[in-house]
């Protein structure tokens, strides 16, 4: 299975940018996946390697082969990318039973009639489809049909898949079935998988690496746990997972301990890493945050506040707290009354980011709609 | 799950790419020849001083100024400018009302009314017009019998307003339909609102919905004055007999009468052409403007019905007196010219029955010839116009190809050329193109004639289905392995096939029915129902003429239904 190669991608639409300098590899047998908030530019960059979009610069190689390069003028027609394609409409031909459909890029190919219906029944078992092959599109359940679209992209042996967003029309229940399916499917075919989605669970559950796009560029490329327990910026940690961002100033610097004065409550934190700046924002995650007993006195490493808010979430309690005028979420299994408490940040999950970067934060993101 | 073996690769031959290009060169390149092909040689006409088939023509305005001294050219403009005035204000007022009423208020018979509006415009105009004669003209059935009983009779068919009048017959229906649009697509939560503060059915309607329509009243407006200013059967069956030249009649009788003056014709042409074009780039512009009057939605809601209150029944009875007047008794009395001796109130019809006239049209050779002419020119033009249309759709919005979106708009523009325009330029093009020259004579001529002026409304039938299916069905077949054009034999065209089917059935009612193109280009041998029914009729022979528009009806009645039972065709105009 050969590797993709993204490097230095631009798309302009419309006198805008709508990707820039996108630069990329999936290795051999990967599971990649673009993460971001509609209109990041995960689609079309997807859509580019797929030879759908038409990017103004970059090159694309796929293996050996140069599918894209805007300084040689190469642009190869998607029928000639050999790239397995996964949409997020499923795009089930109607008119075509469930075997015709996974049977046309072969028929496209000449093979031969016995082949290909050795092939189609081959790849429909692997989808657990057999018996549904002489069905229509309309026949089927929205799990079905995302996998009849799996399978008619893999039949013909692709070089890559690739997959838009290919759970996102199924409801939450069959989501997380399908997306425990689509993980042992893809590390048992080896296919390299580029996979777009904007949903943080899903590419936390399925990849091996993760790009987080934002706004036409990459944020942070590494393993799902990587990223989470080390975002780059602010926009990171809050897009994957939640995160409390809490304004303040470094008041003492050192290589790998500094403290921080937060802003409004005046009291310190201390954090295992050089500051970044003066000023700065303390990036802890709410299962990062412990309470405890406001009475036992224990001063050290620890935050006075008010607890407000009390929401059960089901697995755990999720908290409200109030530190000088800064809100903290703070989930615990543990149940607590509102009133003065005391909080303790487990100090390896606290990061600082200069509060410059806080000008596009996840939170104000509304979530895409899907047709 | 079972462990997956690793599928081998395939690969697929890389022919097929070129084809393609070529394919979408060649579409481009023939809707370009088919749609500017005959307004080349019209405009150009007008600015040389000779015939174009004489050689050594020299450039010059001479044809215009000859044109502007023409007392004649003047009088039929003013003649043009008034016939549109009269025949637009009463039409936007009657379509609008009616589309209001059906779609907005209680109205009895709605369902019943909203079916009869519309047939019409399935109507051969001039069969509808010989009607309209056979009852109203002055010697017509209700004429007369208005006259017996009430001494006078208090219109004139012969006059302008005549004109206007006999037109509702087309243009009522077209508003009625862009209102209806429009109405359809305006949520009426934003009439419940105004209801729920207050404001009294009738007052909603005259102070929300109606002004919400001021885009679509604006466009119907316009297409009525281009209807007008383009017309030709009309003002010769009506305006010809007293005198008075419409644009589209001063062409014609120049062009039929004084052979030398084939320069100033072209120059009436390239002007009136000129006036259409910009009429459509008018109404385009207002149509996208339509978007400040976009409500915003979400759910759609059931509609909701004002009340007519005491009104209901008494505007029932009005809307019926206008069905009855308009639409029923036009076409009963073109039946009856069919069917009898003499049509009028004076003799009863039951005693003066007769097939004589039928006879005549099947004893004629011209007369038979314009029938199958008709018939053979409508199969085979709607079927190639369709291929023809459907590829053009598929570059134009499924295709990376360079100049894909010019297509939708050349299409689009022979809305703005009128039919008798569409016939001198085809003229021109077979004069001048020698290879072309043996076509002039022959009903693939005409036939071609048709098709050009006939494009937007298949057109439009094909692009509305086409950009309902998901582009994501054919992206699926590209990146599967297919080619562009393998995409759209294999997806796209079968998904396509019932606005296909509907896009046949369009075209060729539209190619049976239409004449105007054709009025220049008509020998012996090439004959076509329209103006073989204008030339009889100008020859005074009234029975036949009413044989072959009932003949007409009887084929388009047919087509239609065929449409609807072999490909469940619902046409929508």
């Amino acid at each position: 299975m050969p590797e993709i190669n993204v490097s230095a991608l631009g798309l302009d639409y419309a006198g805008k940018t709508a990707i820039d300098d996108i630069t990329f590899t999936a290795r051999e047998g990967e599971f990649l996946t673009l993460l971001g908030p509609s209109g990041c530019g995960k689609t079309t960059t997807l859509m580019s390697i797929a030879g759908l979009a038409q990017p103004s610069r970059g090159v694309i190689t796929c293996g050996e082969d140069v599918l894209f390069d805007s300084t040689r003028s190469i642009d190869r027609p998607p029928e000639r990318r050999n790239c397995g394609v996964v949409f997020q409409s499923y795009a089930i031909w109607p008119h075509m039973s469930v075997a015709d459909n996974v049977a046309y890029p072969l028929r496209l190919r000449k093979v031969g009639k016995a082949e290909i219906a050795r092939r189609v029944g081959e790849v429909l078992e692997m989808v657990d489809l057999a018996a549904l092959a002489e069905r229509y599109p309309h026949q089927l359940s929205g799990g079905q049909q995302q996998r009849v679209a799996l399978a008619r992209a893999i039949t013909y042996g692709p070089g890559v898949l690739l997959l838009d967003e290919p759970l996102s029309n199924l409801d939450a229940k069959l989501r997380e079935q399908a997306r425990t399916w689509l993980k042992e499917f893809q590390s048992s075919v080896g296919l390299t998988t580029v996979f777009v989605t904007h949903d943080q669970d899903e590419a936390l559950a399925l990849s091996d690496r993760i790009i987080v796009m934002n706004d036409g560029h990459i944020e942070q490329v590494g393993a799902p746990e990587e990223i989470y327990s080390r975002p780059n910026s602010p926009f990171v940690a809050s897009f994957l997972g939640s995160a409390n961002l809490l304004a303040g100033t470094v008041i003492e610097s050192g290589r790998d301990s500094t403290r921080v004065r937060l802003d409004g409550s005046g009291q310190t934190v201390a954090v295992r890493e050089p500051g970044p700046d003066r000023e700065v924002l303390v990036m802890v995650r709410p299962e990062d945050v412990e309470i405890i007993d406001d009475t036992t006195g224990d001063e050290s490493a620890s935050l006075q506040g008010n607890l407000t808010t009390r929401m059960f979430v089901g697995s755990s309690f999720r908290y409200v707290v109030d530190c000088g005028g800064q809100q903290l979420s703070v989930s615990s299994r543990e149940r607590w009354e509102p009133g003065p408490v005391r909080l303790r940040f487990r100090i390896e999950g606290v990061r600082l980011f200069p509060r410059s970067a806080a000008d596009q934060l996840a939170t104000d993101i509304e979530e895409p709609v899907h047709a | 799950m079972m462990a997956a073996p690793v599928l081998a690769r395939l690969t697929r031959n890389d022919k097929g790419a070129p084809l393609d290009r070529l394919i979408q060169w060649g579409t481009w390149l023939l809707v370009i020849v088919l749609i500017f092909g005959p307004v080349v040689p019209v405009v150009y006409a007008g600015f040389v001083d000779r015939p174009l088939y004489e050689s050594g023509g020299i450039l010059t305005l001479d044809n215009f100024a000859e044109l502007g001294a023409d007392p004649a050219f003047w009088s039929a403009l003013r003649n043009t400018v008034l016939f549109a005035l009269m025949a637009t204000v009463p039409g936007v007022v009657i379509g609008a009302s009616l589309a209001v009423l059906i779609a907005r208020t209680d109205l009895p018979m709605r369902r019943f009314f909203s079916i009869v509006f519309v047939a019409p415009l399935l109507f051969p105009g001039l069969g509808v017009t010989l009607g309209w004669v056979t009852m109203y003209s002055p010697s017509g059935f209700v004429s007369t019998w208005v006259a017996e009983n009430f001494g006078s009779t208090p219109w004139n068919l012969y006059s302008l307003p005549g004109m206007a009048i006999v037109t509702l017959e087309k243009t009522v229906p077209l508003v009625y339909l862009m209102v209806r649009a429009r109405l359809s697509s305006m949520d009426t939560s934003i009439e419940s609102a105004a209801l729920t503060a207050g404001a009294a059915p009738l007052r909603v309607l005259r102070t929300i919905t109606l002004p919400m329509l001021r885009p679509a009243l604006l466009t119907a407006a316009i297409l009525i004055v281009m209807v007008a200013f383009e017309t030709l059967g009309l003002p010769l069956i009506l305006g010809a007999p007293v005198d008075i030249d419409t644009l589209s009649t001063y062409l014609y009788r120049t062009w039929t009468t004084d052979p030398t003056r084939q320069g100033t014709v072209s120059a009436a042409a390239s002007g009136l052409l000129l006036l259409v074009t910009f009429l459509l780039w008018l109404r385009t512009r207002v149509e996208g403007d339509g978007s400040r009057y976009t409500t915003a939605s979400g759910k759609p809601s059931a509609v909701r019905r004002l009340g007519l209150g005491r009104w209901r029944w008494s505007l029932a009875l009005l809307i019926s007196g206008y069905v009855i007047a308009a639409i029923v008794l036009p076409v009963v009395g073109l039946v009856m010219t069919s069917v009898t001796q003499i049509f009028t109130p004076a003799v009863s019809p039951w005693e003066v029955l007769t097939s004589r006239h039928f006879e005549t049209v099947f004893n004629n050779d011209a007369l038979l010839r314009s029938i199958t002419n008709s018939l053979l020119i409508g199969v085979v033009g709607s079927i190639l116009a369709t291929a023809v249309l459907a590829v053009a759709a598929l570059v134009a919005h499924r295709s990376r190809f360079r100049l894909r979106s010019t297509l939708p708009s050349i299409l689009f523009y022979p809305r703005a050329l009128p039919g008798i325009v569409v016939g001198v330029g085809i003229f021109w093009t077979f004069v001048l193109v020698t290879p072309l020259e043996p076509l002039r004579t022959t009903v693939w001529g005409i036939m071609i004639a048709f098709i050009v002026r006939n494009t937007a409304i298949g057109y439009a039938a094909i692009q509305s289905s086409l950009l309902a299916i998901s582009t994501e069905l054919d992206a699926a077949a590209r990146t599967s392995g297919a080619t562009w054009f393998r995409t759209c034999r294999s997806i796209v065209i079968p998904l396509l096939r019932p606005a296909l089917a509907g896009c046949v059935i369009l075209m060729f009612v539209s190619i049976l029915n239409d004449y105007e193109p054709a009025v220049f280009l008509v020998t012996t041998g090439n004959e076509v129902l329209g103006v073989t029914m204008l030339k009889q009729w100008s020859a005074g022979f009234a029975g036949p003429v009413a044989a072959l528009g009932v003949i007409q009806i009887i084929i388009t009645a047919l087509a239609v239904a065929i449409g609807r039972i072999a490909w469940g065709v619902k046409l929508r105009a």
